[in-house]
């Protein structure tokens, strides 16, 4: 099993690398990745020990690595960004998401709480808002079937509809 | 049809990029925040929050410099202030304006979205809960 886990780019996120510490600990066989975000230093970096040899960790892997690192993956791990929930849902790419949250000072405000819930909604992506809970799904997920193609069908429905109405709305303007 | 389009870089630029190649359009510029990594844009501001409404006020002259040498007919922004300072300056040139507020906010239009419904010609969200008479709902990336 091979875990793609990002954690963003704002503020630290020591909960994400505890999680990796989690899978790493009870999986030493897999092979974990682990993008911790510009300046990730102290608790936001994953402690392994040398049992679990297989622990990749970056603050920031060049973009072209990351993009192997990401087709690579069986599973990802993300924050709730925009970005990777748009590159997870469009590649069809089985992930599970733990928002930022403001309360613990990973971000700003609580929007990724929301992004996280309004996205499990419609999609049926796992979002999850602590760490053990986390970690088990994880541990559990070579069991679960990858998302549905359907679902990228869906949103390419939806953009198809979207564009129409946003170059009508252009050419009125 | 010449269309500038403004994000500041991550989740705001991967939606811009993926609106972008929604529009039919002549000629496609693109404005963003100064990163490292990032290269594909034309045009370049220092990123800021919306709560440092001063240091927007510093990158105003540069701001409106870009929106006149691109020459656009349309302005399109998704967040966040950075874009929201370009479509401010399309507006104080006289060009038409359209704010697309990010998914990422599913709750409640974003604050430079809201700041956006004082000038801009259209002020979409992608939520068709947050439709309201000025805001308003034409479809979602996602």
């Amino acid at each position: 099993m091979n875990v793609l886990f990002t954690a963003g780019t704002q503020f630290p996120f020591a909960r994400m690398a505890r999680v990796v510490e989690g899978v790493a600990e009870r999986c030493p066989e897999w092979r974990l990745v682990f993008q911790a975000g510009p300046g990730a230093s102290g608790s936001a970096l994953p402690v392994c020990s040398p049992a679990h040899a297989d622990v990749k960790a970056a603050p920031m892997f060049p973009q072209v690595e990351f993009e192997a690192l990401f087709q690579e993956a069986d599973l990802v791990v993300t924050h709730a960004g925009m970005g990777n929930l748009l590159l997870c849902l469009e590649r069809a790419k089985p992930f599970f998401m733990l928002p930022r949250l403001a309360s613990l000072r990973e971000h700003r405000n609580e929007h990724q709480r929301d992004t996280a819930e309004a996205i499990s909604e419609r999609y049926g992506v796992p979002a999850f808002f602590e760490v053990e809970p986390l970690v088990e799904a994880i541990l559990g997920a070579q069991s679960e079937a990858p998302p549905a193609l359907e679902l990228r069908d869906a949103i390419e429905r939806e953009r198809r509809v979207f564009a129409k109405r946003l170059n009508s709305l252009v050419e009125s303007l | 049809m010449r269309i500038l389009f403004a994000a500041s870089f991550g989740g705001h630029w991967a939606q811009l990029k993926r609106v972008s190649v929604l529009l039919s359009c002549d000629e496609r510029q693109f404005v963003s925040t100064a990163e490292s990594q990032h290269t594909s844009a034309d045009y370049y501001l220092e990123d800021f929050s919306i709560r440092e409404v001063w240091r927007g006020v510093l990158q105003l002259p540069r701001a409106l410099g870009i929106v006149r040498r691109s020459r656009p007919d349309v302005v399109v922004s998704t967040g966040a202030a950075p874009g929201l300072l370009i479509l401010f300056a399309g507006f104080l040139l006289g060009r038409k304006t359209i704010w697309v507020d990010s998914i990422a906010n599913s709750r409640k239009v974003s604050l430079s979205g809201r700041a956006a419904c004082l000038f801009a010609t259209r002020v979409l969200t992608q939520w068709p809960e947050l439709e309201t008479r000025r805001v308003r709902y034409l479809g979602r990336l996602l």
